[in-house]
């Protein structure tokens, strides 16, 4: 779950403050590039997009109107435009999350954590199969803890879409994993 | 028709879809790119701030020479103007003698005898006159012009 930004926080960010900008990328550095990884499938791109982010927001950020409410939303926003214009310039390519993970987590996991790993790694799996947008809805939603309102304004869809990828990605979820042999 | 179905696919609960996607928030970047991202934050702030240094250094540079620039054109411009206020008074002058029917009726008697318009006795060149009539902001409205020779007395 993230921790929320206060407004005395986000005056700083606002104004350039280097403090700030550091409980800014502790607060958002995970969240966003489990966006991006979930996303793409690629460790390393989803790596150079949350960098790119947060540069892209030390430019962006003085001029964002709204509170602390609108935060969230803002950074995922901008994490949204910044893929997409990633993606303008060089267009995507189908990798498995699979094999990325894999090779990711084979490197950088001790070996105490290889269970968790292939758990995470079944997860993907399982999430990956899922309609791209539905995925992120679902990811958002029961992940990182997103509201309806937010999920609409970070991936500009109306409301109504919102809730009907909830419901069509809970239900699908359930079928891969059964599928899968595990029970929810 | 069995009544499974007619059965929607029931869907699972928020908190069960919760605990089961909690093992991804062990997802995070290797711990070398957050140092990274620390240090491009940084670096983009300190740009960020002295860009915004250098440009308020331009405008204020920009401001001052605008400014001057236009002190310049309005001194300019009031001094052009001041001239030209002279110059129409010098006109008016001579205007008022040449369309006065009076002032032209003395000049005429006082050609007979000495002219103001003429030129010294001695000066053996023929004078040249122009009258012209200005308006404030429209121009001249008429102009005359001459030469005056002086009959030479015996």
């Amino acid at each position: 779950m993230l921790t929320p930004i206060d407004s005395a926080v986000l005056r700083d960010l606002k104004q350039g403050n280097v403090v700030a900008f550091n409980i800014l990328v502790a607060t958002f550095e995970s969240p966003l590039f489990r966006f991006f990884y979930c996303r793409d499938g690629n460790w390393h791109l989803a790596e150079e997009l949350t960098a790119e982010t947060f540069a892209q927001l030390v430019t962006s950020l003085p001029g964002m109107r709204g509170g602390t409410d609108q935060l969230r939303a803002y950074v995922f926003s901008t994490a949204r435009h910044v893929r997409s214009r990633y993606h303008r310039q060089s267009p995507p390519q189908h990798t498995s999350i699979d094999s990325t993970v894999e090779l990711s987590w084979s490197g950088e996991t001790p070996s105490d954590k290889i269970t968790q790993s292939e758990t995470v790694t079944q997860l993907l799996r399982a999430v990956s199969q899922l309609d791209s947008n539905v995925r992120m809805v679902i990811l958002l939603r029961y992940v990182e803890g997103f509201s309806i309102r937010e999920l609409a304004e970070s991936l500009d869809l109306p409301t109504g879409t919102i809730k009907s990828h909830l419901h069509r990605g809970k239900c699908r979820l359930k079928e891969i994993l059964q599928e899968m042999g595990c029970e929810l | 028709m069995s009544l499974e179905d007619n059965e929607l696919p029931t869907e699972p609960s928020d908190e069960s879809i919760r605990e089961l996607l909690a093992p991804l928030l062990e997802l995070q970047p290797s711990l070398e790119k957050q140092t990274e991202i620390r240090q491009l934050v940084a670096t983009r702030l300190t740009e960020s701030a002295d860009k915004q240094t250098s440009s308020s250094t331009v405008r204020n540079l920009t401001a001052r020479t605008l400014a001057a620039l236009a002190c310049t054109l309005l001194t300019g411009i009031g001094i052009g103007w001041m001239l030209r206020g002279m110059d129409h008074r010098i006109d008016d002058v001579t205007t008022t003698k040449s369309n006065d029917p009076a002032s032209e009726k003395r000049e005429a008697d006082t050609n007979e005898s000495e002219n103001i318009l003429i030129v010294a006795a001695d000066d053996p060149q023929p004078s040249y006159y122009v009258t012209e009539t200005y308006l404030c902001g429209v121009g001249t409205l008429s102009s005359n012009s001459g030469h005056i020779f002086q009959e030479k007395k015996q």
